[in-house]
């Protein structure tokens, strides 16, 4: 039995129509992006099995409903209510106790300690934050539009979207995305705040979109045949520039969805992967990347789904674990080991890791029958040469005594756009447009990313938490230190070759071989360590936020070599220990007291918003 | 007369809807400030969410043999 496109004939023929508006605008040179033939697909749902699930939802539904205890339930929300209703009255004693002056200050710039919003034990904050008027609405405006986009992508395909939120734990952390917006814009206002949002949305739109072709492949769901034909899965790790040549193929980031990129979003998604793949004898100290990849196959979170898969090295030796895992996994799914040179600043091995690519074409020509197009990836790395071209007006902008565009919304947005989008979506150029009008404005504006907040200027060096995404955001708010650049966003920025074939191919492995982290952590010290230094000298920055995570074996080695140059030179280093995805081993919190002490013991500093030193947000999301 | 009592209709007509869309505007902004939306996914829908993760039947991968390459073990 199938329920899908072809069983709801009107939207087959809203399908159709949209496909011929599609190939009319890819005629005029305006190609729409994901390909509407990607939606058009049909499902091939086995829906007895889809029953079966359903029956057993029923019957979970029907035993928590005769073991709830509704009466405790229902007191807790009377308590939280009344917890809620006791602040309001609070808050709004406070402003009857404030000046004329004092109160305009607020209703028209926003509050001034954030630091209130959190409740112990926690997932959600207590209310919104109060940015000032004028940006409350707009803040407002792009909560609805987000929440607008988030449902009618999911529309798409509800059914197969619908099944895969009851079958995967990891989907549900997405319905949390937005909360996960308001953390990383918390205290921005103005220039900065219509910045984070406009990049976030981007950001979200890709996510919700492969959300439902994950769903629409997956064999447990949609199981679509047709799209699965041409759906080509690579590692999270590798970059998806390589997917430009094939137009008609869909290339998605395998785990990014169901392990990467949602860790970021909810502190604890990971931790049922890592157990399950050390309870199989995995060392606690590999590194949390791959362990979660590996976790995330033995308790069957991954889709089974796709004509073949493109493993990876990338961005160290931790990837190639994963990839044995998944053949293992997946056994009837073909696999491409892309294995670059480690030590790609030999321009001799750069010819080794163009004959890899040329095997990697070749292998995804033969598994799915389609064509390599020089005409479309030379025209999408024409669109990922102009948005670099932007990003280094960025780094312009805040290598000046007035940086614009800082937080975690830019550093997720520059790793999503360098490594995942990639020039691909042709609806991203008028985003960093759009963000480079508003930067240059705010900068001749002469505004501040958190409104007279800043103090320092820091740069975040090393692989940051994935539970604290959010951390430059806390480290703004709190203490006025501005994070000016992360390490992982310092990658390849030459604009790539776009005529002669050859040298193109070049330049694409040039580019994969300095992806996201590999840059820094392979092919020798000096990479890490002297350029930092020299980033530290270019960006002016006044404490180095340095990340230790026990398992990232490439950085624990320089961790000596990289004290003695500190001291050296006198510099303000903080390390900040954490376990990338496993927030039991580090918390967050232990990460704010590493902060809260160097700035009190050796800084003498005072916080900018006492409120945020301590607080609770161990169950927070 | 006609005019006027068509006047008066659309004017109706006009006051009820922006009656409404402020109404909704006003529900709406309740939803975002108060993050009702963030509370009822955390308070509601998290925990039946969980329980039915954590009572679902799934393979276990502790029986599987460790060569086992088949049909079954792939679905």
């Amino acid at each position: 039995m199938v329920l899908s496109t072809e069983l709801l004939g009107l939207k087959n023929a809203f399908a159709e129509r949209q496909e011929k508006k599609a190939k009319k605008a890819a005629a005029a040179g305006k190609p729409k992006y994901p390909n509407p033939a990607f939606w058009r697909c049909k499902d091939n749902m086995d829906f007895k099995a889809q029953g079966k699930n359903l029956m057993e939802v029923g019957k979970i539904i029907v035993e928590m409903t005769k073991e709830a205890d509704i009466k405790a339930f229902c007191a807790k929300q009377v308590e939280r209510c009344r917890d809620d209703l006791a602040r309001c009255a609070l808050e709004i004693k406070q402003a009857t106790e404030m000046s004329p002056a004092e109160l305009k200050e607020v209703f028209l710039y926003g509050e001034k300690t954030l630091g209130k919003l959190y409740r112990k034990g926690d997932m959600v904050p207590v209310r919104r934050e109060w940015r000032g008027a004028a940006d409350t609405a707009y803040d407002f405006y792009r909560w609805g539009k987000m929440w607008l986009m988030l449902l009618t992508t999911f529309s798409r395909d509800l059914i197969p979207a619908l099944n895969s939120t009851f079958y995967y734990r990891w989907m549900i952390s997405y319905f949390c995305c937005v909360g996960f917006m308001d953390k990383n814009t918390m205290g921005q206002k103005g220039s900065a705040l219509k910045m984070s949002h406009l990049m976030t949305y981007d950001i979200f739109r890709y996510v919700a979109e492969n959300l439902v072709f994950l769903a629409k492949c997956d064999k447990k769901n949609g199981n679509s045949v047709a799209l699965n034909k041409k759906v080509v899965l690579f590692d999270e790790m590798t970059m998806g520039q390589i997917m430009a040549g094939f137009p008609d193929l869909l290339g998605i980031p395998y785990q990014l969805m169901p392990v990467f990129l949602v860790s970021e979003i909810d502190q604890l998604t990971c931790v049922p992967y890592i157990d399950a793949v050390e309870s199989f004898g995995l060392p606690a100290d590999t590194c949390p990347v791959p362990s979660s990849e590996c976790g995330a196959l033995v308790i069957d979170a991954l889709p089974h789904m796709g004509s073949c898969f493109i493993s990876s090295s990338m961005p160290c030796d931790g990837s190639t674990m994963a990839s044995s895992y998944m053949s293992r996994r997946f056994p009837d799914l073909p696999v491409y080991h892309l294995t670059f040179p480690v030590r790609y600043e030999y321009e001799e091995t750069t010819q080794d890791a163009v004959q890899d690519i040329k095997g990697c074409i070749k292998f995804v020509e033969e598994v799915t029958g389609a064509k390599w197009s020089w005409d479309a990836y030379f025209k999408q790395m024409k669109r990922f040469n102009e948005e670099t071209a932007y990003e280094l007006q960025k780094w312009e902008v805040n290598k000046t005594d007035y940086p614009q565009i800082i937080g975690p919304s830019y550093e997720l947005f520059r790793k999503w756009n360098y490594e995942m989008d990639g020039g691909a979506d042709p609806r991203v150029i008028p985003t960093f447009k759009k963000v480079n009008d508003l930067m240059m404005r705010a900068y001749e504006r002469r505004e501040e990313a958190w409104r007279n907040k800043m103090r320092y200027r820091g740069i975040v060096w090393s692989c940051p938490a994935h539970y604290y995404a959010n951390f430059s955001n806390w480290l703004a708010n709190c203490w006025g230190i501005d994070i000016l650049v992360e390490m992982e966003s310092l990658n390849f920025t030459k604009v790539l070759e776009t005529e002669d074939k050859e040298e193109a191919l070049m330049d694409l492995a040039r580019l994969y071989e300095r992806m996201v982290m590999r840059r820094h952590t392979n092919g020798g010290y000096h990479n890490v360590v002297d350029e930092m230094w020299r980033q530290v000298e270019d960006w002016r920055a006044e404490i180095i936020i340095m990340y230790q995570n026990v398992a990232c074996k490439n950085m624990a080695t320089l961790q000596g070599i990289l004290d003695d140059t500190c001291r050296d030179r006198n510099h303000h280093m903080i390390w900040i220990e954490h376990d990338l995805m496993d927030p039991r081993t580090v918390s967050r919190k232990t990460m704010r007291d590493k902060v809260n002490e160097y700035m009190r013991t050796v800084m003498h500093a005072e916080p900018v918003d006492p409120t945020l030193c301590d607080f609770d947000d161990e169950l927070g999301m | 007369m006609k005019k006027a009592k068509k006047k008066s209709t659309v004017g109706r007509i006009v006051k009820k809807t922006l009656g409404i869309g402020a109404l909704a505007y006003a529900g709406l902004f309740c939803v975002f400030y108060f993050d009702l939306d963030g509370k009822l996914l955390y308070y509601v829908v998290e925990p039946f969410m969980k329980n039915h993760f954590d009572n679902m039947e799934r393979r276990d991968p502790h029986t599987v043999p460790y060569e086992q390459i088949d049909t079954e073990y792939m679905q």
